[in-house]
């Protein structure tokens, strides 16, 4: 026989945003290489178009 | 309120001069830009894929950048630059779920058990006055976020994980501030009932 229980911190007032505001700090970001290269294929794109 | 009216006056000219020279395909405006906006809108984009990738979410976040560039000349200041990057990430974001094509795999424990072996007891207060906030709970209230249907969980994403003000949310979602207010609360209410089903404990 296995007994299941909800966990309550849930239904606790402002928790679920506690978690969520967490979250976002604990988010995946683009590390410093990619951010770099994501820049330059922009820098790239805005140099094309105002080429052409 | 005087203050806040002028304080964001004064952000969208700000905005608005920012644009212009991106239009103008300005370097140093553009990395200004990418600059002060690329952890916002890699943060909405996180909270939008469920389990999405640094490549995905490079992708992303230059496709979204890319849909700036290209739509900055018609940026009017209608809405704050912030509003107005985080729609264009946000169509960005649902095309990729549906490139994807996510498959959310329903790991509840309650489905993988069958009936007869188990009990449903209740609730228990176990770590109800606990604060901290742990790295299961983050896992736990993403995938409670991936059931929400979408505007709701776009709701919640703009108004908790990005920080938006319920005007704000309103704006970005192009819905009256009513229409936010009822989104969010409704949200709030569905991440309960799925966190009440995911985060059971076994005895």
């Amino acid at each position: 026989m296995i007994s299941l229980y909800t966990n309550l911190r849930w239904m606790r007032a402002g928790f679920i945003e506690q978690v969520l505001a967490e979250s976002a700090v604990r988010s995946l970001i683009l590390s410093p290489a990619r951010r770099a290269r994501t820049l330059a294929v922009l820098l790239a794109k805005a140099a094309s178009v105002h080429s052409a | 309120m005087l203050d806040d009216n002028l304080d964001r006056s004064l952000q969208r000219d700000a905005d608005m001069a920012l644009l212009r020279e991106v239009a103008n395909h300005d370097h140093s405006a553009v990395a200004r830009l990418f600059a002060e906006y690329e952890s916002t809108v890699s943060r909405y984009v996180c909270h939008t894929v469920p389990d999405i990738i640094e490549a995905d979410l490079e992708d992303v976040v230059q496709e979204t950048f890319i849909g700036v560039l290209r739509s900055a000349k018609d940026y009017r200041g209608d809405s704050s630059l912030s509003t107005w990057i985080l729609r264009i990430a946000h169509y960005k974001a649902i095309d990729a779920l549906r490139r994807r094509k996510v498959v959310e795999k329903r790991e509840e424990t309650i489905e993988n058990m069958s009936g007869d072996e188990m009990t449903f007891i209740g609730a228990t207060s176990a770590d109800v006055e606990e604060g901290m906030v742990s790295a299961q709970d983050i896992q736990l209230v993403r995938k409670a976020l991936s059931r929400l249907p979408e505007d709701q969980k776009q709701a919640i994403v703009l108004r908790y994980v990005v920080g938006q003000r319920v005007d704000d949310v309103a704006e970005t979602m192009k819905v009256s501030r009513r229409k936010a207010e009822l989104l969010i609360t409704r949200g709030r209410a569905g991440l309960r009932e799925q966190l009440a089903v995911l985060d059971v404990r076994q005895e």
